[in-house]
């Protein structure tokens, strides 16, 4: 009973309230609702720039997925290849970025992209080569946004990344090495199934924040331009909601994507149970 | 005893501290005066007008855009905590009026004693603030659009200071010429999502960003020449010698030195002038061959959402101390705005002597009789359809498609989204 209350209120609560708004077309201000019906589903399922929306989350849920997953375990596992002093100094320099505010790292970001007068652009310059507009090419935008999230959240991961490696029994590898198992087939047949487990928190937890682990970042460096190139669906649930004022259109959008996070998060129950070997 | 007295005197100070807060109103003043636009002038305006009325506490919040700022003053009503003043751009007047729970201006000033205050503005003036028969806001900044020019840079590219370009296929013309012996951009413009810009280039043009047509509001920026303007922003981009940036961009960029002409606000005048590296001069907005130039007032009125009757007269009491003479021209000195009371300019104890120091002032208030009120696109989706024109001369800019495609596409959205809007 004293866990189902704050539940009750700061969970079920705002979510049944969120579909309860998806049905209407309200403004946050007029104290008039009007009940519409399905009507702002339809209305985001119809909108083009809806598949243009899902194929640029989906886009930053795997440009996440190389930067704050994949880049993170490899990190992790070269870590474990070098003496304990060496480990704790690579371990402070790829956790700064994760003590910086999000909001100070990304003007520090946008600095280095500002296409005239910007770090990077000053080096391409220096070395006689094109100077991209990184931020206002269509093409370029929406990773130059990712990889600012990307070196805010790698540190962390690449920590939890560290922890699950370290949390391998030793036996195991020992034994593995007395049978002859070294390199790749050390890691591949011993360290990643006793490491499943936490790579699938880590897959899970780094899918389900990708989207909003970027939200700051876009919206200090593009607001989601140029022309929506760097919108992804929960920046639009903000858009919808708190600048156009539309809640029943951005508490629809949430709720589908309340419905698409809740099956991966099922998804991931499923495979812990079933697929993934660890200690009982 | 002694403990006694000394409770006593405690409760007697705590409850002195809590009368004194207690008499004290504190209401928001929400504006766009960042750091380096304006705030400096805001913290003076502020200081003065608590130091002759210290029951009155003034908190300022600023941020950068009208959009922005207007969608969270909305998000603060929704909250029920409205802020007292609030910076509403011209362009959002009609949004406002349509909205949210404003203090019609004049029914403020009566219930505060303030009627005789508004008979110093002419009439005109009251035209920006006015929505159908409200006055939806009191008219406090009005600016229009200059080119900020980098003289040294210009020297460089060898162009006479006395005959800089004035229509915009001079500028097209020279501005390769320019990169070439400069190795800088020729041009920036800075641009927010507020369609400032792309209406003066638009305007200027013949076109119109919007029309009423058979009764009802119309998008029609779209046309032959809404197109041919944006298609030349476009080119010029294509090309490198305009540079695409944003308002915060371009500007840093300009004063950076990495472009020699940048068209902005007039309100930018005392930050560009105390920050420029190299000597500036200002210069009229070009014209499209002999069109003449018509370019949408930048600026905003001053709303009040005070709910609670003291707030409404504190709220009142620093908006009449800002729209004051003395109010009015620390704005101007501070910024850059042009100042609404045209007597101000001619008083020596206001504005006279200052504007005939500085000849870049003179720019932007020349510049008046080529003003245009800045389009307000109506109706609850009129945010919606001011993102829609925005993205379209994004998609432009970015060379995605062409200014007549983009263009097209926009103005089906914005029409979709401010169907059914009457004209007023």
């Amino acid at each position: 009973m004293p866990v189902f209350i704050p539940l009750a209120l700061f969970v079920f609560y705002p979510l049944f309230r969120t579909v309860f708004i998806s049905f209407f077309e309200w403004n946050l201000v007029n104290p008039k609702r009007e009940f519409i019906g399905f009507d702002n589903y339809l209305e985001i399922i119809k909108t083009p720039d809806f598949v243009t929306m899902l194929l640029q989350s989906l886009y930053y849920m795997g440009l996440a997925l190389i930067g704050n997953f994949l880049l993170p375990i490899g990190l992790a596992l070269l870590t474990l290849q070098v003496s304990s002093r060496e480990a704790e100094v690579y371990q402070t320099l790829l956790f700064i970025p994760a003590v910086i505010a999000v909001s100070i790292g990304t003007l520090i970001w946008l600095w280095f992209y500002l296409p005239a007068g910007g770090l990077f652009n000053a080096i391409l310059g220096a070395l006689q080569l094109p100077r991209p507009a990184w931020l206002n090419d269509p093409s370029l935008a929406l990773p130059a946004v990712s990889l600012v999230a990307n070196w805010k959240f790698l540190g962390f991961n690449y920590l939890i990344a560290l922890a699950g490696l370290r949390a391998i029994p030793k036996e195991f590898l020992e034994a593995a090495r007395v049978d002859g198992a070294s390199g790749w087939n050390l890691i591949y047949f011993i360290i990643l199934p006793l490491f499943a487990p936490s790579a699938i928190f880590l897959l899970v937890s780094t899918l389900l924040q990708s989207l909003e682990q970027v939200f700051v970042p876009i919206e200090v460096l593009t607001v989601g331009g140029p022309a929506g190139a760097t919108d992804n669906l929960m920046y639009t649930v903000y858009n919808e909601g708190f600048k156009f004022f539309r809640a029943g259109r951005a508490a629809a959008l949430s709720v589908l994507l309340i419905a698409a996070f809740a099956a991966l998060i099922f998804w991931q129950f499923r495979l812990l149970e079933k697929r993934v070997s660890y200690e009982r | 005893m002694k403990k006694r007295f000394l409770g006593m005197g405690l409760l007697l100070a705590f409850g002195a501290v809590a009368f004194s807060q207690n008499s004290v109103t504190t209401i928001g003043y929400w504006n766009i005066n960042t750091e380096a636009f304006g705030a400096p002038a805001v913290r003076d305006l502020i200081a003065s007008f608590e130091k002759a009325n210290p029951s009155i506490k003034i908190e300022s919040r600023a941020q950068t855009g009208y959009t922005g700022l207007l969608q969270n003053t909305q998000a603060a009503i929704a909250g029920g905590n409205p802020p007292e003043v609030v910076q509403v751009g011209y362009l959002y007047t009609n949004y406002v009026s349509e909205n949210l729970p404003f203090q019609e201006i004049r029914k403020l000033a009566a219930q505060n004693g303030g009627t005789k205050h508004l008979e110093t503005f002419p009439k005109s003036v009251f035209a920006l603030g006015t929505v159908g028969t409200d006055l939806v806001g009191l008219p406090y900044s009005l600016s229009n659009m200059i080119g900020y020019v980098n003289t040294d840079l210009a020297k460089k590219a060898g162009l006479d200071l006395n005959k800089l370009p004035n229509t915009w296929e001079a500028w097209r013309k020279l501005a390769p010429e320019i990169k070439a012996k400069t190795g800088k951009y020729a041009i920036s413009m800075g641009y927010n999502d507020d369609n400032w810009s792309i209406e003066g280039l638009v305007s200027s043009n013949g076109g119109n960003i919007l029309e009423c047509q058979n009764g009802m509001q119309k998008a029609v920026f779209d046309s032959k020449e809404g197109a041919t303007a944006l298609q030349l922003w476009s080119d010029l981009v294509k090309n490198g010698t305009w540079l695409n940036a944003n308002y915060q961009q371009g500007e840093q960029a300009f004063l950076a030195g990495e472009t020699l002409v940048h068209f902005t606000t007039i309100a930018s005048r005392a930050n560009y002038q105390k920050n420029a590296k190299f000597e500036l001069r200002g210069i009229p907005y070009p014209r499209f061959g002999n069109k003449p130039v018509r370019i949408p007032g930048g600026g905003n009125v001053l709303v009040s959402f005070a709910k609670d009757p003291a707030k409404q007269t504190a709220a009142w009491k620093f908006i009449q101390y800002l729209t004051s003479g003395s109010g009015f021209s620390t704005w101007t000195k501070g910024t850059g705005y042009v100042p609404l009371l045209p007597s101000l300019s001619l008083d020596s104890r206001y504005l006279k002597d200052f504007i005939a120091q500085n000849p870049i002032q003179q720019v932007g208030i020349k510049q008046l009789g080529n003003t245009i009120r800045w389009t307000s696109l109506p109706g609850a989706n009129g945010l919606a359809a001011g993102q829609a024109l925005f993205k379209g001369v994004q998609q432009a800019l970015s060379g995605q498609a062409t200014a007549e495609v983009t263009l097209k596409n926009a103005a089906l959205e914005v029409n979709r989204l401010i169907a059914g809007e009457k004209c007023k």
